[in-house]
């Protein structure tokens, strides 16, 4: 049995015992066909030789993607290979990573498999419209083949799609929305935050709530990446029920990355037992992404309850790299994570100019939004 | 040290008492030897105060206490007692109520500006930030204790930024005020706080963010001498632990031999290392400033195993970076001792790579003979770069030094 097999296995049956042995298996795999990786992981100092716990696994910045050519050199020209690309709407700068996902499957598997835990767990197939582009019209975007995949899975033939590389077509949405309405029919809304808020402006403006039929969902992602978003996930879930009426437990935001083929989602009373923490919504991971929290300054791992960097070892990520460690800020609870937000670029700095007060001059000289 | 207690009538009170404090007959000869005498306490390291602030400090931000000393023994370097008297003939003659409000991210600072408006016969309020509360309160308190009369004149207080009524009170108070901080805290406070009708408290001068450099020239950069020079950048780098504006972010090597510049880099990262073990690095960082240095490294390391030229060396935990890219323009630097090394082919590219912080330098170390010192300070004075000095003196600019531009000394010019 191939790794690929061996981790589309635990994803299709996840037997917990097994994720730590699997997890050596596929850092091993990783180290030999993953050349960037392999040259990290010695830089540290770590090798299959020295790891012996999951826990040694040397944890690579999501920056690996920007920065180098992740390439698996066993697997990467395989014919069904994909290559994502990320937004790049956060960094302000020309160069965004790449993610190259030599078997698709495995990604499908996982990003399914939760899906219908995390927002399906009533069985229920539906209306769909993505507030995103969906596959067709933006390849290069993981976020618009996993729309198209849920579109596909959960989807009734009543499906559409509102947005492509230009924005949101927030008309067309209400349309949409409006027909569900009318026919009684409940309806999964899929995009980013920033564009859900799009969609509440436009509802706002037209003077009438929706009032989705019962069963209606929101699945929101991207909120606490450093979007200009105004609004906090609280004011999402409030604004979702009074403008379209939708439960707030069935508001549900999608915490995922390009560079990472699994994605955690909140739980809500609709999909799990878990309350909030601090006023945060955990996020549940699935039992093949195995979450850390980072101390920033030592990268050593940090108990339940302690604030730090977010890392996940992630099964699903078997052809590139699976050992991840985030750029945001989040506290482990229990095997969730609650996610509060990305780390800055260094905060107030009195009378010396802070990196963050220099990327936004910097973005105020190209004449573009801050970051 | 935060005064909840504060009112704007006491604040109208305090701005009386000073009033009538520069009314007194206090000659400015008698300030400077009253400020002499205080800046010569706190220039001795077991002088009780100081003790207390280095004490306080390193307990609220983490810092090691031989650092803090460090830096304060750097800052307090050029208020001699003969400085200070030197000062007087080049100072206007002012009568006048000033409000300074002070930035929190170095201990001290705006020490300059106390000592050359004292100087001039001004009394000051200044209201501390949150975050550093301790070293002017304390030295108002030893200039009192050298002279009642001069220390009449400072009178030093902490509150809340967002007690508008208060930062209010103080403009409405005082003749004119001058702003220490980031951009975004001057600019709330020009916004939250609109300048009285009758012209009282102008915002006469604002000090926002400001960056520092350094320049290696050719002749000593490939040196065997050139070890004085990299640890004496290695002090300027871990001052302050990099947080204030003279602190260099960026070192530019003038060569067209990119492995004598990495070596150089090398060098740097190893004067970094011993210095830091003589003078060790925070014993803690707040999440975001943590985060931050990773970042650089983590990109460093990427972009370099990506096959980039760039090469990263870096010392235990987040002790200090050194990030060596040819090619790059001025990197502005989280701070914690992380500095960029980059080489560049003559002079008039220097020009180029600041361009990023176009009117934002304020201080630039120069190895260089003396010849081209002043070659290289012509060029950087027309970029607006305030204080050139030697590697090592960074943090010791003198009391003449034209801070932000100058500002605060055209202000008290300026003023009537």
């Amino acid at each position: 049995m191939s790794i690929y097999d061996e981790v589309l296995s635990f994803i299709r049956t996840p037997r917990p015992q097994l994720f730590d042995p699997l997890a050596l298996a596929v850092f091993r795999y990783q180290f030999e066909n993953v050349p960037v990786y392999r040259r990290y992981c010695l830089a540290r100092g770590a090798s299959p030789n020295s790891v012996t716990l999951p826990d040694q696994i040397p944890l690579a910045s999501t920056l690996a993607f920007k920065y180098s050519r992740v390439e698996n050199t066993a697997d990467d020209d395989s014919a069904s290979a994909l290559s994502f690309l990320t937004s790049g709407t956060t960094k302000g700068f020309a160069e965004r990573g790449r993610h190259l996902v030599p078997r698709p499957e495995i990604y499908r598997a996982s990003a399914l498999a939760h899906l219908r835990r995390m927002l399906f767990p009533d069985g229920a197939r539906m209306a769909m419209l993505a507030l995103h582009p969906t596959s067709d019209r933006m390849p290069e975007s993981s976020l618009s083949t996993m729309v198209s995949w849920c579109i596909e899975e959960f989807g009734t033939k009543m499906a559409r799609c509102a947005a492509d590389r230009d924005g949101i077509d927030t008309d067309m949405a209400l349309v949409f929305l409006d027909e569900a309405q009318s026919r009684d029919e409940p309806v999964c809304i899929l995009g980013t935050t920033a564009a859900s808020v799009a969609l509440f402006e436009t509802v706002e403006r037209r003077g009438q709530p929706l009032r989705l039929p019962r069963g209606s969902r929101l699945m929101d992602t991207g909120g606490a990446k450093g979007q200009s978003i105004l609004l906090t996930p609280t004011e999402v879930v409030a604004l979702a029920n009074d403008l379209l009426g939708i439960e707030p437990a069935l508001v549900i935001n999608e915490y995922g990355m390009t560079e990472m083929c699994s994605q955690l989602y909140d739980a809500t009373p609709f999909n799990s037992d878990l309350v909030d923490y601090a006023g945060y919504r955990l996020k549940l991971p699935p039992p093949w992404l195995r979450p850390a929290i980072l101390d920033p300054v030592t990268l050593k791992p940090l108990p339940d309850g302690q604030v730090g960097l977010v890392g996940f070892f992630d099964l699903a990520n078997v052809g590139s790299i699976s050992a991840l460690m985030t750029e945001d800020f989040g506290v482990l609870q229990g095997g969730a994570v609650a996610i509060l937000g990305r780390s800055a670029a260094s905060g107030a700095r009195g009378c010396a100019l802070s990196i963050d007060q220099f990327a936004r001059r910097e973005w105020a000289a190209q004449g573009k939004l801050s970051p | 040290m935060l005064d909840a207690h504060l009112t704007a009538a006491h604040l109208s009170a305090v701005a009386e008492r000073l009033r009538s404090a520069v009314r007194a007959a206090v000659p400015p000869e008698r300030v400077a030897i009253a400020l002499g005498v205080a800046c010569e306490r706190w220039r001795d390291r077991d002088y009780v105060r100081r003790r207390e602030t280095v004490g306080a400090i390193a307990a609220a931000w983490g810092w090691s206490e031989v650092l803090i000393d460090e830096s304060i023994d750097a800052l307090m370097a050029p208020m001699s007692r003969w400085a200070l008297e030197n000062q007087i003939g080049r100072l206007p003659c002012r009568s006048q109520l000033v409000g300074l409000i002070m930035p929190g991210n170095v201990p001290g600072a705006g020490i300059h500006e106390v000592a050359v408006a004292l100087l001039a016969g001004c009394a000051l309020m200044v209201k501390t930030a949150a975050a550093e509360p301790f070293f002017l309160s304390r030295f108002a308190q030893t200039l009192r204790e050298a002279d009642a009369a001069a220390g009449a004149r400072l009178t030093v207080l902490n509150w809340n930024r967002a007690r508008f009524d208060l930062t209010a009170s103080l403009r409405t108070n005082c003749d004119w005020i001058a702003a220490f901080g980031s951009d975004d805290t001057i600019a709330a406070l020009d916004f939250s706080v609109a300048t009285p009708p009758d012209g009282m408290g102008r915002l006469a001068a604002a000090f926002g963010g400001r960056v520092s450099g350094a320049l290696v020239a050719a002749e000593f950069a490939l040196q065997p001498a050139s070890t004085r020079i990299t640890e004496a950048l290695a002090r300027d780098i871990s001052l302050f632990e990099q947080q204030g504006c003279l602190s260099p972010q960026h070192i530019f090597v003038e060569s067209a031999d990119s492995s004598a510049i990495a070596k150089f880099a090398c060098e740097i990262a190893a004067a970094l290392e011993r210095f830091a073990i003589r003078v060790p690095p925070p014993r803690r960082y707040s999440l975001e400033d943590a985060a931050a240095v990773r970042r650089v490294r983590e990109t460093a390391r990427w972009r370099a195993l990506g096959g980039s030229a760039v090469v990263l060396a870096e010392g235990d935990n987040l002790g200090w970076t050194v990030v060596y890219d040819h090619q790059a323009n001025f990197t502005v630097s989280p701070g914690f001792r992380t500095v960029t090394v980059s080489g560049i082919p003559d002079l008039a590219d220097l020009k180029r790579r600041l361009q990023p912080v176009t009117g934002r330098v304020e201080a630039f170390a120069i190895a260089a003979s003396r010849e081209r010192f002043d070659s290289v300070s012509s060029i950087l004075a027309a970029l607006g770069v305030s204080y050139v000095c030697d590697p090592g003196a960074m943090q010791s600019p003198p009391l003449d030094w034209s801070h932000g531009g100058g500002a605060f000394r055209r202000a008290l010019a300026g003023s009537r």
